[in-house]
């Protein structure tokens, strides 16, 4: 660390101090008691209505309605304020609104500064009233020391191309490209297999209306396939990024398919193949060729080889020399796109071998695979496994989920899936509603921590599955049940469990077939989150930026997420978040231009001195640079700020040994003034605290 | 040890009643709102012994026969699973396993079939009473002239032991299914303090429950609360319960005290206790049923078969009682009271043979019951936390 210089005198943020003389407007809202019921806001109105440059101080009831805006409209315009301090709800929430109201006097937009006394006090200080007045008057003191600071800024506006990638082709990404294509964007959609559809595509029917799968998922395929907007590139993966919001040059790789076209004959062609692999459309349970469609009706129509399995052997282009070429290689070409859409969707947790028995009995399956058994089982007679009539089935809820360090094995990056992946209840009664509907005579047994149907008509499939007959057992998580070998020898096998319902008895469902209701992990993207540089959360899926607030958007402007990427979802909330991340794209993109917040760093290049340390310390590469200018005959470096990839972090301004740098709208002048308000002895606050 | 679950066990107490209790989600609901259930044992712990099949844990358990069926559970389950009508079915289904022959569980679950069989069994005993007719005398009614006294006597005294016999059979396995239950660590009187003397728990199931209705009275329905107490639920059984021991004891001070079929004046002690006693019996049974058919409260909304063979029995009985008091006492002889002497009975045999084997068993097995909850002092006992692991 190069050692500080003295502090100087005078700070030199001083120098940039506007020119005319402060007159603050300060607004103190109600929210409709939310902060008055606590806060004496009349009370704080009137200290503050007497501090030096304060020429009006007001309260309202809401002053995000119109009434409350008008006011503030016309005291700017009548007053000739030329700074606002509103202290209301959290900035996150009307922070724009007001940004709008004072832009509409004819006000700089950043003349006004937001301070949240409800999250920040109200909300947190309501059995001390006394005291949370106080706690306003301070903070909102604070907030016109920062004022009688704030400069004009504009927004940063950059070129946006009308373009949009969407990574993946499940019914998220599908659904997405879809919606931005109809806004009259043009969409790249990327899907790494060489078919479209996804995880939905192995699905037989879906909750909650019992709709069937394919047709549905066929029918959104059609309408991206054929949109003009949409170009589709199966087969292929992002390999690098550069660039920002509204211009990322994404360098995509396919791979070659292999077959052209719809092939005639290419069934003669996958049956000469040699090569025989365990079939992922079927979750292994059945195998299929190198050279393969997905399944029957698949998109597109069009088989693909294998290459990871292909032993080049050639028998196939033996049978079609015209379509099949076994050339895997093809060449590497760059995009520029305004916006991506992560639609990576998740990958099915696989049980650890031994897991209830999992991969030890075959009669242990995950629910995936037991709804691909269903769906390629006849309705006549007994339901076979394993050469045994089905007469008795065991579902065991929350396998790889809600799972509690030190009982359950960790996954090979040593964290626990403790979260709930949310689908797999209903999932599962969904499943067993079928198998009583098409096997009534088989025994359903149901063991579960917890029973989350939580969605629009999901309960009813827990009540019909306990009309029905499905016997329901509870376990504890420190106590799940163990899948052993029926001792008997009437059953293949049999569940013990310590229930929970039965007063912790330890029960023995006799089990022809037992079910692992596995949750979702995020699909493998490592490789796409170090490209992309987004951030995982602690359960690995990718995380946005508020959870509440800005539910879709990453840390990244202009990479938004979409469906089971972003955390477990089913089909309707994965559709409601991809056409969320659509209309996000949209927005950015739609004017052609990207306006961004101007808080970002800015290099007072009278201080710098082109140490570099500021360079050293940025975290966002290309945010900050050094660049060679000419001053005074002397060559010299510069700091310089891409303001586009710049995020404001602040860290280059503790960085610089010279303080030449600050971040717009928050000054280290702003924050100095800010600390030195809380800390003043106001005589009518001194009263309020006594 | 563990239990090896059984799905068989709750679709066949459906037959006996338990109308929706497949919808029971195990919340508990109707053990907490219950006014009885002094260790949370019911009503959810015997529906879970239905649900996993514990067959031997369902019919060990007294505390099937602790529950007078106020409704309130089957108020205020949130997934209208009737777990009142499930306690009420559950009881019949241990009746039926208490009795050996088979013929209870044949009546609860076919309703024909328990129609069918008590309009034979009043036949064959009206075909078997007129056998000893005596020939009949229409100057005046001499009923006893018609029927020696002594043939109903005697067949009374011998079917009174087939079913004393018959009842001991039943006494003996539900003792011994209670016993059984102990196995489950959920048996309350395993966990109790040391039992009570055996004087005192008797004392206390006659005096204060049989007696007393004190659990009954406390069970008391929100509709009951609106009511008259002569209107109540336990105010009603009462009378039919005292009709009943007035009858039987002035049945037995006749047998006792009366020359055989000698005429008495209505003030004669036993024949004015047997009249009273009547009296109280068609009240109990005529509200009851009044009750049953109007469907206004929760406990009678469902009517079982089972429950109103015995009422329609018993009132039949008083009812045809009272019309033969009222043709000995008329002038001139009302000569139509010789069928009904036959029929009533006839019907008063039917009832008897009727006691191990329908709901009337009640009387032996809800007293029996209460009597093992005495000995296991079950008040005593601190709630059994729920979910607690056995281990």
């Amino acid at each position: 660390m190069p050692e500080k210089k003295p502090k100087p005198e005078t700070p030199a943020t001083f120098a940039r101090l506007p020119k005319e003389a402060p007159r603050l407007g300060v607004y103190i809202c109600y929210c409709g008691g939310n902060i008055s019921d606590v806060v004496d806001c009349e009370r704080v109105a009137k200290v503050l209505g007497e501090q030096p440059d304060v020429i009006v101080a007001r309260t309202n009831m809401s002053m995000c309605s119109d009434a409350g805006q008008a006011m503030i409209e016309e005291d700017i315009r009548e007053h000739k304020l030329n700074r606002v301090v509103i202290g209301a709800c959290s900035p996150f929430l009307h922070e724009q609104t007001f940004r709008g109201t004072v832009s509409r006097a004819g006000l700089n937009p950043y003349y006004y500064h937001h301070v949240g006394i409800r999250e920040q006090d109200s909300w947190v200080t309501h059995d001390d009233p006394e005291g949370a007045t106080a706690k306003a008057i301070r903070l909102m003191n604070a907030g016109l020391a920062k004022a009688r600071h704030l400069e004009p800024l504009e927004p940063i506006r950059l070129e946006a191309k009308k373009h949009a990638l969407v990574i993946g082709g499940g019914v998220a990404g599908l659904r997405a490209a879809l919606d931005i294509a109809e806004r009259g964007l043009k969409v790249t959609l990327i899907e790494k297999t060489p078919f479209l559809g996804g995880h939905m595509a192995q699905l037989e029917s879906v909750f909650p209306t019992d709709e069937e799968a394919r047709p549905a998922l066929h029918e959104l395929i059609e309408k991206v396939v054929h949109h003009p907007k949409v170009t589709i590139y199966t087969s292929t993966v992002i390999v690098a990024t550069k660039g920002c919001v509204g211009d990322f040059q994404v360098q995509l790789r396919p791979v070659a398919r292999g077959v052209r076209g719809v092939a005639p004959g290419i069934q003669a062609a996958i049956e000469a193949c040699p090569v025989e692999v365990p079939d992922e459309f079927n979750y292994g349970l059945t195998r299929r060729k190198a050279i393969y469609f997905r399944y029957p009706g698949c998109h597109p129509p069009t088989a693909a080889i294998d290459w990871e399995h292909c032993t080049l052997c050639g028998e196939c282009a033996k049978v079609n020399p015209k379509d099949i070429r076994l050339e895997r290689e093809m060449t590497t070409f760059q995009i520029t796109v305004g916006a991506i859409v992560i639609a990576t969707g998740f990958q099915p947790y696989e049980p650890r071998p031994g897991e209830y028995g999992y991969g030890e009995y075959p009669e242990v399956v995950t629910l995936p695979q037991f709804i691909r058994i269903m769906a390629m089982a006849e309705d006549a007679g007994e339901l076979m496994w394993n050469g045994h009539p089905v007469r008795q089935v065991a579902m065991i809820h929350c396998v790889g989920s809600r799972q509690v360090p030190g009982v359950h094995e960790p996954q090979p990056d040593g964290k626990v899936n403790d979260y709930c992946s949310r689908v797999c209840c209903t999932a599962t009664l969904q499943a067993t509603a079928d198998l009583r509907r098409r096997f009534p005579q088989i025994r359903i047994f149901d063991l579960y921590e917890d029973i989350r149907t939580y969605g629009r008509g999901h309960e009813e499939y827990y009540r019909q599955a306990s009309l029905s007959g499905v016997r329901f057992l509870r376990f504890h998580t420190e106590q799940g049940p163990v899948v052993i070998a029926d001792p008997t020898g009437e059953h293949p096998l049999v569940v013990k469990v310590n229930d929970y319902l039965t007063w912790g008895e330890e029960l023995e469902v006799p089990a022809d077939l037992v079910v692992l209701a596995v949750g979702m992990m995020p699909g493998p993207i490592e490789d796409l989150i170090d490209v992309l540089k987004l951030s995982p959360g602690n359960d690995r899926f990718l995380l946005e930026v508020h959870p509440k607030l800005r539910p879709v958007e990453t840390a990244v402007t202009g990479i938004v997420l979409a469906g089971t990427a972003q955390s477990p979802m089913n089909i309707q909330e994965s559709c409601a978040a991809a056409e969320a991340a659509a209309s996000k794209v949209a927005g950015l993109l739609s004017q052609g231009l990207v306006e961004l917040e101007p808080f970002v760093a800015h290099v007072d290049l009278g201080r710098c001195t082109g140490t570099g340390a500021c360079v050293d310390a940025c975290q966002y590469e290309g945010a900050i640079q050094l660049e060679t200018r000419v001053i005074d005959g002397k060559e010299v470096q510069r700091a310089v700020i891409s303001p586009a990839i710049c995020v404001g972090c602040g860290v280059c301004v503790s960085a610089c040994p010279n303080r030449a740098i600050d971040v717009q709208g928050w000054t280290l002048a702003q924050y100095e003034a800010m600390v030195a308000a809380i800390a003043a002895e106001i005589p009518a606050l001194v009263e309020v605290e006594a | 040890m563990s239990t090896r679950v059984d799905t068989s066990l709750l679709s066949e107490i459906k037959q006996y009643g338990a109308i929706d209790i497949e919808a029971c989600f195990n919340c508990g609901n109707c053990t907490a709102v219950c006014p009885l259930t002094g260790d949370a044992s019911f009503p959810r712990r015997m529906i879970r012994y239905a649900q996993i099949g514990a067959k031997d844990a369902l019919i060990g358990s007294k505390e099937l026969w602790l529950c007078y069926y106020c409704g309130e559970c089957s108020k205020t389950c949130p997934r209208q699973a009737e777990p009142g009508e499930f306690m009420a079915a559950a009881r019949r289904y241990a009746l039926a396993e208490y009795d050996f022959t088979g013929i209870a569980k044949a009546m609860f679950t076919i309703p024909w079939f328990n129609v069918l069989l008590n309009l034979l069994l009043v036949s064959f005993f009206a075909v078997f009473l007129l056998a000893f007719n005596q020939g009949t005398a229409f100057d005046k009614l001499a009923l006893w002239e018609f029927l020696p006294e002594v043939v109903v006597q005697i067949s009374g005294i011998v079917l009174f032991a087939i079913v004393a016999l018959a009842m001991m059979v039943g006494i003996a396995r539900m003792t011994r299914s209670i016993a059984n239950a102990a196995h489950l660590p959920i048996s309350a009187s395993a966990r109790g303090e040391r039992g009570q003397a055996w004087c005192k728990a008797a004392w206390l199931t006659v005096w204060q429950q049989v007696l007393g209705h004190k659990d009954y009275r406390e069970d008391e329905c929100e509709e009951d609360r609106s009511k008259p107490w002569f209107l109540r639920k336990w105010f009603r059984h009462a009378t039919i319960m005292f009709g009943f021991i007035g009858l039987f004891g002035a049945t037995a001070l006749d047998f006792l005290f009366k020359p055989l079929g000698a005429w008495v004046p209505l003030y004669y002690p036993a024949r004015l206790l047997g009249t009273l006693s009547g009296v109280l019996l068609m009240y109990g049974t005529t509200l009851a049923m009044m009750i049953r058919f109007r469907k206004q409260d929760r406990y009678a909304a469902q009517s079982h078969v089972s429950d109103w063979l015995l009422l329609v029995l018993i009132w039949s009985v008083g009812f045809s009682g009272f019309l033969l008091e009222i043709a000995a006492y008329s002038r001139p002889p009302a000569t139509w009271a010789y069928p009904l002497l036959i029929l009533h009975v006839a019907l008063v045999m039917d009832l008897l043979v009727m006691l191990p084997l329908s709901k009337f068993a009640h009387i032996v097995y809800r007293p029996l019951a209460i009597y093992h909850q005495k000995r296991g002092n079950v008040e005593s006992i601190e709630t059994i936390p729920m979910g607690a692991a056995s281990t």
